[in-house]
């Protein structure tokens, strides 16, 4: 923790060495309170999904932001969240930003989104699907997000050049049952690099790399006792909901992302195209002794492809494929004997969605998803439909890229 | 972990290290719209190196925070934008990402154009269900060429402030850019003498400076709430206010999707003037002055002729 000190103490330095002013825009008034209206009706079950069948409200979220003074902004977002008739109140964001701390240096503290991969960063409804990929339900409980520090570093290029760093509690991504005297006060250490550019004055792209360092994303012997393993991971990351436990944790998480995306003149109101693409590896899985097992997988990786077409002024067509690989079985350990197999098996999706937008504030979707789970038994398909709207009331923080 | 936590504080250290720019560099701005571009080079010359967030071919309310204008950004010593929310979507996303001190928010290096005049169509109310209007009025000030000049009235003053070392080179050309406008709208208002209480429809309500100027009317919006796009049925109930009103003519800006114009201009037999709204809106629009000139030539050619 020495080190962390001393980037704080570095921080809280720089503010008095740079003064700065920032808002984000001088018609801004003190505080910004938006809500996201999420509902949703679903037939069938997706695996690993947080969504449940039947009407549901998916993430309604309430999000107010603003600036603290001249020098940081804040950023609060509750979701709600419904289940089994009950309501509870999750916090996804609640962070102070500094800008500008030196030129093309942010800093983040408190709880938010990791930067990893394209899609993690990005709030959920702002998909063009349903749910997340396969690969980030199975590997980043849809998206990862935890409490600790971040900073940004934007190059001095006319070429985009970014990189971040972030340190989290990491509790979230930490293997099932490890047991507390294990845990780490810092567990997660996550980096990411991203380029981008535009192609003409049509296109524009960007292409990332990303790493998560899990320290207690290992799968141990002490972190397995003397139960069950596997089978109930994925029930727990089920149960847990919204809870954003990973189904699957490691000891690294890598990813590498591509985006691309096309405007006729790079007018995006009638027509435009985004085509994204991620391939995540969860790398060191077990320890040895659990790696030794019959079965066990030295690493899983999944991928995804993804197209989203507006069309016309109000409609947008998606088409997204994807696999993830993940593992199951019975492993005990006792008495220092560690017994049981693991079954690899492999989640393989289709959607296609169509969504009609009212305004930029409110979009009816309709997704239909097919999926199939290979495993050692055989295969599994489920046909899933989704009819959900996504309506924004209020301030509406702006996108990015 | 320490490893971790050593490349973090290393690459900390290199960030934090200060960088200076040289004072032989040209004065850096970042432009969200042509129109500034321009006008930032008529005042800054070889003085400024300008970049244009969009072009003129693009709706500037729908534009994303895309890398490319991040990275430029976020070397700018100024920025100048429209200002009164067109930009919200996105300026304010390059703005925080760029993580450049010197262009956040309230900074006098970010220069908001339509600060600096009067605004016209100010709502009593702003109601999310009557679309995208602005609480400050209507932001698309740059066709009204004597706002246009005291816009750049204030934007010599702040670039002067801004780049003090240069100061006497941004005066001279300003001097210059001065009077040649003065007797550029001498020319644009002969010819549009004759033309006043013209009524026309338009796609937006991008032209309501540019009629303030010439004394012309909008009599209707295709757009049914404002960027949202025309519907059958309200395009239908503009009908009554054609036979009423007689406008000359449907006006859009070249960006803008023609199905709605197109469908009207077929029913109510009116003429379609298809107008660069900004430089590079089409291909005779090469700076302010052209662009002035393609507008106006434009407008005089299509309403004479449906005078015949």
């Amino acid at each position: 923790m020495k080190i962390l000190n001393k980037l704080l103490v570095a921080a809280t330095i720089s503010f008095t060495t740079f003064p700065i002013a920032f808002a984000e825009t001088t018609d801004d008034p003190q505080i910004n309170i938006g809500v996201v209206f999420d509902g949703r009706f679903q037939e069938g079950v997706r695996s690993l999904s947080e969504f449940e069948e039947g009407f549901g409200l998916g993430e309604t979220e309430l999000t107010i932001f603003g600036n603290i003074d001249d020098k940081f902004r804040g950023v609060l977002t509750p979701v709600l969240e419904f289940e089994g008739g009950e309501t509870e109140v999750d916090v996804e964001e609640a962070f102070i930003e500094a800008i500008g701390l030196a030129p093309g240096l942010n800093l983040r503290a408190g709880r938010f989104f990791s930067e990893f991969g394209y899609l993690n960063p990005v709030h959920l409804h702002e998909d063009d699907f349903a749910d997340r990929p396969a690969v980030y339900r199975a590997y980043l409980g849809d998206h990862y997000f935890d409490n600790g520090v971040a900073v940004d570093f934007l190059a001095p290029t006319d070429q985009f050049f970014s990189v971040t760093l972030e340190v989290f509690d990491g509790e979230g991504l930490s293997a099932p049952d490890t047991p507390e005297s294990e845990i780490d006060t810092v567990n997660v250490v996550g980096g990411s690099v991203n380029f981008g550019g535009d192609s003409g004055t049509s296109n524009s792209w960007q292409v990332g790399l990303s790493g998560l360092f899990n320290e207690n994303g290992m799968v141990t012997t002490s972190s397995l006792g003397t139960h069950e393993e596997g089978e109930e991971e994925n029930e727990e990351a089920e149960e847990d909901g919204h809870g954003h436990g990973a189904a699957l944790t490691g000891d690294t998480l890598l990813g590498l992302d591509f985006v691309w995306k096309w405007a006729p003149n790079g007018n995006l109101k009638d027509r435009n195209l985004t085509l994204s693409a991620e391939y995540i590896r969860l790398d060191d899985l077990f320890d040895s002794a659990v790696g030794a097992v019959e079965g066990a997988p030295d690493n899983v990786d999944g991928w995804y492809l993804s197209a989203a077409y507006q069309f016309a002024p109000s409609w947008t067509f998606g088409l997204r494929y994807g696999e993830v690989d993940i593992y199951e079985g019975e492993v005990e350990f006792d008495e220092g004997v560690i017994e049981g197999e693991f079954d690899q098996e492999t989640i393989s999706e289709l959607d296609i969605s169509l969504a009609w937008h009212s305004s930029h504030f409110s979009t009816v979707r309709a997704t239909y998803t097919r999926e199939e789970l290979d495993g050692h038994e055989g295969t599994e398909e489920e046909n899933i439909f989704v009819l959900q709207y996504v309506m924004s009331l209020g301030a509406h923080r702006s996108h990015t890229f | 972990m320490q490893k971790y936590y050593a490349i973090l504080f290393v690459v900390l250290l290199i960030a934090l290290s200060p960088i200076s720019a040289s004072a032989s560099e040209p004065f850096s701005v970042f432009a969200c719209e042509p129109e500034w571009k321009a006008l930032v080079k008529a005042i800054g010359g070889d003085d400024v190196k300008v970049y244009s967030a969009t072009t003129g071919m693009q709706d500037p309310h729908y534009i994303e925070a895309r890398p490319s204008l991040i990275a430029k950004a976020r070397s700018a010593d100024m920025v100048v934008c429209t200002g009164g929310e067109l930009e919200i979507g996105w300026l304010p996303v390059v703005q925080r990402r760029s993580g450049n001190p010197k262009i956040q928010g309230t900074s006098d290096a970010v220069f908001f154009a339509s600060d600096y005049v009067s605004r016209l169509e100010i709502p009593d109310s702003v109601n999310r269900a009557d679309g995208d209007v602005h609480a400050s009025g209507n932001p698309h000030v740059h066709l009204d060429p004597y706002r246009l000049l005291k816009i750049a009235e204030h934007l010599v003053r702040q670039i002067k402030r801004l780049d003090p070392s240069r100061a006497e080179n941004y005066e001279q050309r300003w001097q210059i850019f001065r009077s040649q406008w003065s007797e550029a709208i001498a020319g644009w208002e002969s010819q549009t003498s004759a033309l006043k209480g013209t009524k026309v429809m338009v796609h937006h309500r991008s032209w309501s400076y540019l009629f303030d100027w010439l004394q012309w009317d909008t009599v209707a919006e295709l757009e049914p709430v404002p960027g949202t796009p025309p519907t059958t049925r309200h395009l239908t109930s503009l009908l009554d206010i054609v036979r009423s009103d007689q406008p000359a003519a449907i006006l859009l800006a070249s960006y803008q999707n023609p199905r709605g114009a197109k469908w009207m201009s077929r029913k109510a037999d009116l003429p379609i003037i298809s107008l660069p709204f900004t430089i590079g809106g089409s291909e005779d629009a090469r700076d302010l002055n052209s662009l002035f000139d393609a507008i106006i030539a434009r407008l005089v050619d299509a309403v004479s002729k449906s005078n015949e």
